[in-house]
């Protein structure tokens, strides 16, 4: 049963763009040989199994992190296999031995196998003991990665699995966005590290985790405790057989279902009807509001963005030489809304065939609005408290001014961004009814979130360069002066992106809707930046067809025999 | 109102095409609904039923072709031609995070109906198609059966009271007790002047409901007419298999089956 769910998987993976995969290669390839490079360059034998333990808990942890936000056709899922007459512990574990083949997981491997090189001096007993330790922590690491992207595919089901999804999504692009001021201070100890090591307390707490045991084991081999080194072998097997254990129970298909009995009414149904204004707009606010509510794929966005925007704060707080800007967070999580709702047609999959056939002149308008008004009413007050609080903390007067401004601005303008990347670039998910996994609510977003993120920073430059005249050129009611600026700068934002998705829908929700139902797009109208941008998100999806296409028909034809008979 | 609009046909589809690349989907296809009739659209899988009726009420726009609601083009005036139009299209999804009555209420406001007018629909029609009891619950569309879907599916195309229904598979999965509701419904609604089209697999459901029906295969209309002209004397079944193509089991085909 392994042998044909791994070439499943492997069939799966083959119909997957094949550029982002390769890049993927290329950055493994090269994270495993600064593992090796690190390991090697360490000066004395302490220090060197105190790099090794620390990468490969780096390793570690981004192999269980992996998975979560970068799911995606290589996943076999359980439920796939529902109806087949398997025994679903088996089926389970077959499922899990299908992860291991894979070049991420290939390169975990030789990451972990870097245990080898503070062994060498120990001698060849030792080496081959952390050979072993290695190759169980590799089954530990990968049957845990798999857990956990199981028990969060199931907790999409419940509050507490949104948030730490959401936490995890944070933690990654918060480390994007200011991931760099702690790598600036990493840098400037990474000479200090290799000469030095790691201070105790660090190392006393590594050498707990289950990466930091096939080192321990070669040491206490290597020198003469063969007792202990096979105790800490005995406990990596143990660990290995309870994950395995739990991997037999927890990655069986669910045969749950989908719904539970309610027992009580969806968030926002009781009151709301009345405090609406009754007009169009109103119908698709209230629509918009209670959809980022209750559906926890819009609710993972919404917690991302707040995470990050937590995650950024921590970030420079720590960092030492940024700390500086560490009350700004609050913008982090306005600018957040660019990314949070850059799909929104994609997440609602083909519903959008409800605002086509109630078409009336005002449809499109209140459509776009409502859908902009909802993410601003529902991310600026978050995002308000955090900064009041954080500038309070921090006693940090002079950033008032700059949150004061920066908030409508980036509101208004990344509200907009995000509702004319979700039409232009619309990019259809899984069917909302048959989502379970974190990434199912859209496809490759790649160029959206760019197009969104870089787009949003670009439109709220004047209130930028507003505030840095301010503090730089003007005396002290400078920096207030470039509040008027900001809320200008949002205002204009909200109104003319809105007004120009406005203009590009008003013939094109047909359009939507095809690229979302039949998944492609044959309406060559839109020109200019619209026109490009429209062509170049819809392209990868219809690269990836022809290729499935091109496969399909290569394979017919292997089926014809050199005789011409089929 | 005008002269077009008293005297045209309810739908009228004139060399209405659609292709997907190389794919000819629906191949000029010509169709003349009558008004007061209830009209049925039949044919195998993959047919074109679904791609000529979301092309008929401009969800999906043709490659060539008109398409006219009570006179009026839905792709050059689309707003006149879906004031008049009521749709109930098969599989697609709907704000799923809704409840029933919370999304009749977001029908009717995007309609620009009267708030008091929506709030008394929406309470007859679900009480009517048996969907109060989920929405006292505060059941959401995602969690409705496929029956239910349906259900809430035809209500919200009957809630603007349109004079045109155009309905893709509206029995499919619905219980046999709301099948003979939305029977009366429907019958009532063309006994008012209406017109329905509806397209189904099922032949005896069709010969049953419609008086009007046209038999469509590989994007072509093979047949189209009164339910008398169409079938002549055999069932519509007969007709539709002398039409379509008949597919025999073989003796040597299956043997294996309950072996």
């Amino acid at each position: 049963m392994v042998g044909v769910l791994i070439s499943l998987k492997l069939t799966l993976l083959r119909h997957s763009p094949k550029g982002l995969r390769q890049t993927g290669w290329v950055l493994g390839a090269l994270l495993v040989l600064s593992t090796w490079a690190g390991v090697l360059l360490a000066t004395a034998g302490a220090v060197r199994v105190e790099v090794q333990v620390l990468t490969a808990v780096g390793w570690g942890v981004g192999a269980v992190l992996g998975p979560v936000l970068m799911s995606g056709a290589g996943v076999l899922r359980a439920e796939y296999f529902t109806l087949l007459p398997l025994d679903r512990s088996r089926l389970a574990l077959g499922l899990l031995a299908a992860v291991f083949p894979s070049v991420a997981s290939g390169y975990l491997l030789l990451a972990l196998l870097a245990a080898v090189v503070p062994a060498v001096a120990l001698g060849p007993l030792a080496m081959a003991v952390a050979v072993l330790g290695a190759l169980l922590a590799w089954v530990v690491v990968i049957t845990l990665a798999r857990l956990v992207y199981a028990a969060l595919g199931s907790a999409m089901r419940t509050w507490l699995g949104v948030e730490i999804a959401g936490l995890q999504f944070g933690l990654l692009i918060g480390a994007m966005l200011a991931g760099w001021m702690v790598v600036a201070a990493a840098f400037q100890t990474v000479p200090l590290l290799l000469a030095e090591g790691l201070p105790d307390d660090v190392t006393a707490v590594l050498a707990v985790l289950p990466t930091s045991w096939p080192v321990r084991a070669a040491e206490a081999v290597g020198t003469g405790r063969t007792g202990t080194g096979l105790a800490w072998l005995l406990a990596l097997v143990l660990l290995a057989a309870l994950l395995l254990a739990l991997a037999a129970v927890l990655l069986r298909p669910n045969l749950d279902g989908r719904s539970r009995r309610r027992t009580r009414r969806p968030l926002g149904s009781r009151r709301g009807r009345r405090l609406l204004p009754d007009t169009a707009l109103g119908a698709v606010l209230g629509k918009e509001l209670r959809q980022w509510w209750r559906d926890p794929w819009r609710a993972l966005e919404l917690r991302s963005g707040f995470y990050t925007g937590v995650v950024f704060g921590v970030f420079s707080a720590v960092s030492g030489d940024f700390a500086v800007v560490a009350p700004l967070s609050g913008l982090v999580i306005a600018l957040m809304i660019c990314l949070a709702a850059c799909n929104l047609y994609g997440q609602d999959g083909s519903a959008v065939w409800v605002s086509i056939v109630n078409q009336r002149p005002d449809t499109v308008t209140a459509d776009v609005r409502g859908r902009q008004l909802a993410v601003v009413l529902l991310v600026l007050p978050p995002a308000a408290v955090v900064s009041v609080v954080l500038v309070l903390v921090s006693d940090a007067a002079w950033a008032w001014p700059v949150v004061a401004a920066g908030l409508p601005a980036l509101a208004g303008v990344a509200s907009g961004i995000a509702v004319l990347v979700s039409a232009v670039g619309v990019s259809p998910g899984v069917d909302p009814r048959a989502r379970t996994g974190p990434n199912d609510a859209g496809g490759d977003m790649g160029l959206q979130a760019q197009v969104a993120l870089w787009g949003t920073l670009l439109l709220v430059l004047p209130t930028a360069v507003a505030l840095v005249v301010g503090f730089v050129a003007l005396p002290g009611w400078g920096p207030w002066a470039a509040v008027a600026v900001g809320v200008l700068n949002g205002a204009l934002g909200y109104g003319l992106l809105g007004r120009l998705t406005t203009g590009y829908l008003a013939t094109r929700l047909p359009t939507v809707y095809t690229r979302i139902r039949y998944g492609r797009n044959d309406d060559t109208g839109a020109r200019g930046t619209l026109g490009w941008f429209e062509t170049s998100s819809q392209q990868a999806e219809e690269k990836a067809r022809e290729a499935k296409l091109a496969e399909r028909r290569a394979r017919a034809e292997r089926r014809m025999t050199p005789t011409g008979r089929p | 109102m005008t002269q077009t609009e008293t005297t045209s046909p309810a739908l009228e589809l004139r060399g209405l095409r659609r292709q997907f690349g190389d794919k000819v989907a629906v191949d000029d296809i010509d169709l003349v609904v009558p008004r007061g009739s209830f009209f049925g659209l039949v044919g195998p899988n993959g047919a074109g039923k679904t791609t000529s009726l979301s092309m008929a009420v401009g969800l999906l726009r043709p490659t060539a072709g008109r398409a006219m609601v009570l006179g009026t083009d839905v792709w050059a005036d689309p707003i006149g031609a879906k004031t008049a139009l009521g749709v109930l299209p098969d599989g697609l999804a709907l704000p799923e995070r809704l409840t029933g009555g919370e999304l009749l209420d977001y029908w009717g406001r995007l309609r620009g109906m009267p708030r008091a007018v929506v709030e008394d629909r929406a309470a007859e029609l679900l009480r009517i198609l048996e969907l109060d009891e989920a929405e006292r619950l505060g059941t959401v569309v995602l969690e409705y059966s496929t029956g239910m879907r349906k259900k809430i599916g035809l209500a919200t195309a009957l809630l603007h009271s349109p004079r045109v229904l155009v309905l893709d598979e509206p029995y499919e999965a619905v219980d046999p007790v709301s099948a003979r509701v939305l029977t009366s419904i429907l019958r009532r609604f063309v006994a008012a002047g209406g017109s329905v089209v509806m397209s189904s697999h099922v032949m005896s459901l069709v010969e049953q409901l419609c008086d009007r029906v046209a038999i469509i295969a590989r994007g072509q209309v093979l047949a189209a007419g009164t339910l008398a002209e169409v079938r002549g004397a055999g069932t519509l079944e007969d007709r539709f298999v002398s039409l379509v193509g008949e597919r025999r089991l073989e003796e040597e085909d299956l043997t294996w089956l309950g072996s």
